[in-house]
């Protein structure tokens, strides 16, 4: 960026310190992809809020029941953390997708699940999963709940702290561009649009402060013990302001604040650098490291001087301002009654009024509860409900799995290559693809005849509907990446992959000599892609369906292709 | 923006409800940060100091180089500080300068900008603003520093040979063919004596060598006291060429000023423009006495730099008639005006009725041949000077000298 000036040699020191606090120059401001976190300070200062919350929740959840295990609720949440933020580092779009979530984070809950199985042995494991098999409910205990619950929320938390952080920064096409050429500059010399900093900012000073507000309020519930809490007297207390002082320390909650005020240091700077990028003002290059260490002394020094100070004055002041709190509620408890009486002395007269006869004395007759369910006689068998459901978590399980083996192929390199395994991995396969071909017919016949009983929509266009559902959150632009990146995916398990250097234009050159059928949708789909990947100019509905038309026709032939040469293979041999 | 006032409530009725020890840290926590960091940006801000470093003068076509300082006179560092300075937009492309910058306490840091002198005026280097704020987006304050240093850039100059201009005034330094106007202190020689030559003119030690009576022979000389009247009044110039017509009436002064100096003869300047630094006050007339002298050169040229055509109700040949009863006897007056005008004709019969020297001449009557002019035929000396090649008529060769 031309507005960061004086630019000095690295020192050792000064690659640490940039490594912490990198320049946005280093990050390719002005390309296509999403700005993101740099260096390793937004990531820390993240994880270490969401350490900090999960921490007190796991000690407030352990002083709800002493007997469950929460130990791994911190390590578990802050390794969902750490996806969430691999997962916005490879992420080149706004929107997220719940069964990439699904993804992500089943292994951790399994992990939460079977995890404190390790201790108690195989034995329990069985006895516990032959309960499950009978009671499907039994699995989702309310720790289990509550685990997989946190690391939903911790998952969405981080990312929604890093979309913000990354709001924070220049954003793809705010600059305007220089260029040489004088039609380019009369063209191209202004920015796309304006983008509003401020509201990520704002977001992020509203989560920290809320974080903090439920971090302390669960702080402070485990520091006086909430079965203290709900007897009369113990609300009373509470209520009037007279409870006994406790002495408790909570570093979670120093550390929360500390690492949350760093972070809004961190998000402060980023804006206002933002706003001198985009307004051409050019700044010092120390200035950023400059920043974050007075933020870093100012902060110690804070912190250190917070916790050497007595809180006696303050109990004291705390004291006075509970009695000023109680004297206005006896004020006000005066007022009320007050009031009551006065409403009671207008409203005595009425009740010469009423005409109807006066209550009779004996309560009314108790309606009879209707008869319990016969459980004998069901129609549907007992094993049925118990075999669907874990049928369906099967799917769950090895969709999930099959999407790790597939994208992540590093951990392949870890597994021991037998051959037992890949048999095991093909019959396994195998029987996936069986049901999927099972279900889909029967999701075909259903729509069929659901669409001959409704009379209206034809079986294909019910089949859009339903495939349309899962894009329902992309915009047009993305969706048209979206067909793009999905063809390069059903090409790539073809044989057909696209070397990361190739250009669009190029890889549907090499296309094209290959499965030269391909043409004409895969020319459409490229240049579609071209548009709403690299251009400026409107995406709208009609491009995306149209891309949505070209990329169903080239799956189909890319199927057919893939069946013709499996047919020939198998003749072959 | 991060607000910490609800938090901070809700702490406060916290702390009153459960009175748990760590609330009350990090109440201190928060009080401390938040009022630490307003204080700091507050106080920060107003420890700097502006200052610009340049020459206060700069001759035309001059590449300039002002140095921005800024120092931090606290003890408090600041963490950020933009600051927006405004240029004149007739010596730079962008006229203001802006940067962001942080400063330690005690630190001072100095930017050079560079202007380039492309025109004569009177500039102001400021006011500049000053912004800053704390780390946490809390606070954002401004300071507009008005001090502001000021830069003069001289008229043009053009070099002149020979102005031909009339004068009675005798005991000068300029030979003339009158011989009435002899100089007693410029002797060139001596002749016999005549009847009627005065005996202070007889040269004893001359006659005593060759033997008869002998008398100095002095140079006739005068003195060409000129007083500039410029007409500034844009009223009286075509709209059209107002720009062009007054720099180069100011031009073609400031070019008089400086020949007429060169020969040590005495220039004063009257006009009825604006001086850029008496800013407030609206005099009608603007001038300086005759005086000779480098320093009396250069403080008109200041003058000539700083002038401005401002729109005048008054005719200009008014201000004239209003100053003249001021003027020495016999001084040249040279008017430079855009046009010739009857007011101005008239003017300048009743000033050589009154025993002046009159010189027209004419920077805004482009179409106008100086053989037209009704002034040359009432024996004004006139000249129109509309570009630069006009100036030939007051130079021996055509050659040019820019100072």
């Amino acid at each position: 960026m031309s507005g960061v000036v004086n630019s000095e040699k690295p020192s050792s020191r000064r690659r640490l310190v940039s490594r912490l606090f990198p320049s946005e120059s280093q990050t390719g401001l002005g390309a296509d992809a999403l700005p993101g976190p740099s260096g390793l300070l937004e990531p820390a200062l993240v994880l270490i809020m969401v350490g900090s919350l999960a921490t007190a929740i796991a000690d407030f959840i352990r002083l709800l029941d002493s007997g469950w295990g929460t130990y791994l609720i911190m390590p578990l949440v802050v390794l969902a953390s750490v996806e969430a933020l691999a997962y916005w580092a490879r992420l080149n779009r706004t929107t997220f997708q719940p069964r990439e979530w699904l993804v992500l984070l089943l292994p951790l809950a399994l992990v939460a699940k079977f995890g404190p199985y390790i201790p108690l042995g195989l034995d329990r494991l069985l006895a516990d999963a032959w309960s499950w098999w009978r009671s499907p409910f039994d699995f989702f205990d309310m720790l289990f709940v509550i685990t997989c619950l946190l690391l939903v929320a911790s998952f969405r938390l981080t990312l929604d702290f890093v979309q913000d952080l990354s709001g924070l920064r220049v954003q793809p096409g705010e600059l305007i561009v220089r260029t040489s050429s004088v039609a380019d500059s009369v063209l191209y010399s202004r920015a796309d649009y304006i983008v509003d900093h401020l509201a990520p900012l704002r977001r992020l000073g509203e989560r920290f402060l809320w974080g903090g507000a439920l971090l302390v309020l669960l702080c402070a519930l485990t520091a006086v013990d909430p079965a203290q809490l709900l007897t009369l007297e113990g609300a009373r207390d509470l209520l009037t302001f007279a409870r006994p002082p406790v002495t408790a320390s909570f570093a979670s909650v120093i550390v929360y604040f500390a690492a949350g005020l760093l972070l809004m240091v961190r998000s402060q700077f980023l804006r206002r650098q933002t706003l001198w990028q985009v307004e051409e003002v050019p700044y010092e290059a120390n200035i950023g490291r400059r920043w974050h260490w007075f933020g870093f002394g100012l902060l110690a020094a804070m912190v250190a001087l917070a916790l050497l100070l007595p809180v006696y004055y303050s109990l004291a002041f705390n004291e006075a301002f509970g009695a000023i709190m109680s004297a206005f509620g006896e004020v006000f408890m005066g007022l009320a009654t007050v009031a009551y009486l006065l409403l009671s002395l207008l409203l005595w007269p009425l009740r010469f009024l009423r005409t109807d006869a006066p209550p009779s004395a004996e309560p009314a007759t108790k309606p009879e509860a209707p008869p319990p369910p016969d459980k004998a006689g069901g129609v549907v068998p007992d094993f049925l409900l118990p075999l669907l459901f874990w049928l369906a978590v099967l799917v769950i399980v090895v969709y999930v799995a099959r999407v790790i083996w597939l994208r992540r192929r590093v951990i392949r390199t870890f597994l021991p290559r037998r051959r037992s395994w890949r048999q095991l991995w093909s019959a396994l396969r195998e029987l996936l693809r069986l049901f999927w071909r099972a279900s889909r017919a029967l999701g075909q016949a259903v729509g069929s005849n659901l669409a001959s009983l409704v009379g209206r929509a034809g079986p294909t266009r019910l089949t859009l509907v339903l495939s349309h559902r899962p894009f329902r959150s992309m915009g047009p632009r993305e969706l048209v990446q979206y067909f793009y990146a999905s063809m390069v995916e059903h090409a790539s398990r073809q044989g057909l992959p696209r070397h990361p250097d190739q250009t669009p234009w190029e890889y549907a050159a090499s296309l094209r000599k290959i499965a030269p059928d391909l043409e004409p949708e895969l020319e459409q789909l490229t240049d579609s892609f071209l548009w709403a990947r690299y251009s400026h100019h409107h995406v709208g509905p009609e491009h995306s369906s149209h891309a949505r038309r070209s990329w169903l026709l080239i799956r189909q032939k890319l199927k057919a292709r893939s069946r013709r040469q499996t047919f020939s293979r198998s003749a072959s041999s | 923006m991060l607000n910490l006032i609800p938090l901070l409530v809700f702490l406060v009725l916290l702390a009153a409800a459960f009175k748990v020890s760590f609330v009350f840290h990090l109440l201190y926590l928060l009080v401390g940060v938040y009022l630490l960091s307003r204080l700091w940006s507050r106080w920060a801000l107003r420890s700097v100091k502006l200052q610009h470093l340049a020459e206060p003068f700069a001759l035309l076509g001059d590449r300039l180089e002002v140095q921005l300082s800024l120092y931090n006179s606290g003890l408090l560092p600041v963490p950020w500080l933009n600051v927006y300075d405004r240029l004149p937009s007739r010596l730079i492309s962008r006229p203001y300068y802006t940067r962001t910058l942080s400063l330690l306490p005690l630190e001072r840091v100095s930017f050079a900008i560079a202007l380039y002198c492309r025109h004569r005026g009177y500039y102001r280097l400021g006011p500049a603003l000053l912004r800053s704020g704390d780390l946490f987006g809390f606070e954002e304050r401004e300071r507009a520093l008005e001090e502001a240093t000021f830069l003069t850039v001289y008229p043009r100059i053009i070099a002149l040979e020979k102005l031909g201009f009339p004068s009675r005034m005798p005991f000068g330094h300029l030979p003339t063919r009158q011989r009435i106007y002899e100089d007693p202190s410029r002797v060139v020689g001596v002749r016999d004596y005549q009847v009627g030559d005065s005996l202070r003119k007889v040269n004893w030690k001359a006659s005593a060598r060759i033997g008869r009576l002998q008398v100095r022979k002095y140079e006739p000389a005068i003195t060409l006291d000129t007083v500039i009247l410029l007409n500034l009044n844009a009223r009286e110039y075509d709209p059209h060429r107002l720009d062009y017509s007054t720099e180069m009436g100011i031009t073609v002064a400031a070019s008089l000023a400086s020949h007429l100096s060169s020969l040590r003869q005495q220039v004063g300047l009257i006009t009825d423009g604006r001086d850029a630094a008496e800013e407030g006050t609206e005099a009608e007339i603007v001038g300086m006495p005759a005086r000779k002298g480098q320093g009396h050169l250069m403080r008109l040229l200041q003058l000539l730099a700083r002038l401005e055509y401002v729109e005048r109700q008054r005719h200009f040949a008014q201000v004239v008639q209003e100053v003249s009863r001021h003027l020495a006897w016999g001084a040249t007056l040279v008017f430079i005006a855009p046009r010739e005008t009857e007011e101005l004709l008239d003017i300048s019969f009743s000033l050589r009725r009154a025993g002046f020297h009159v010189v027209l001449i004419f920077v805004d009557d482009p179409d106008r041949s100086p053989a037209s002019l009704r002034s040359l035929g009432m024996g004004f000396p006139s000249y129109v000077i509309w570009r630069e090649e006009d100036f030939n008529v007051w130079r021996r060769q055509q050659r040019e000298a820019v100072v």
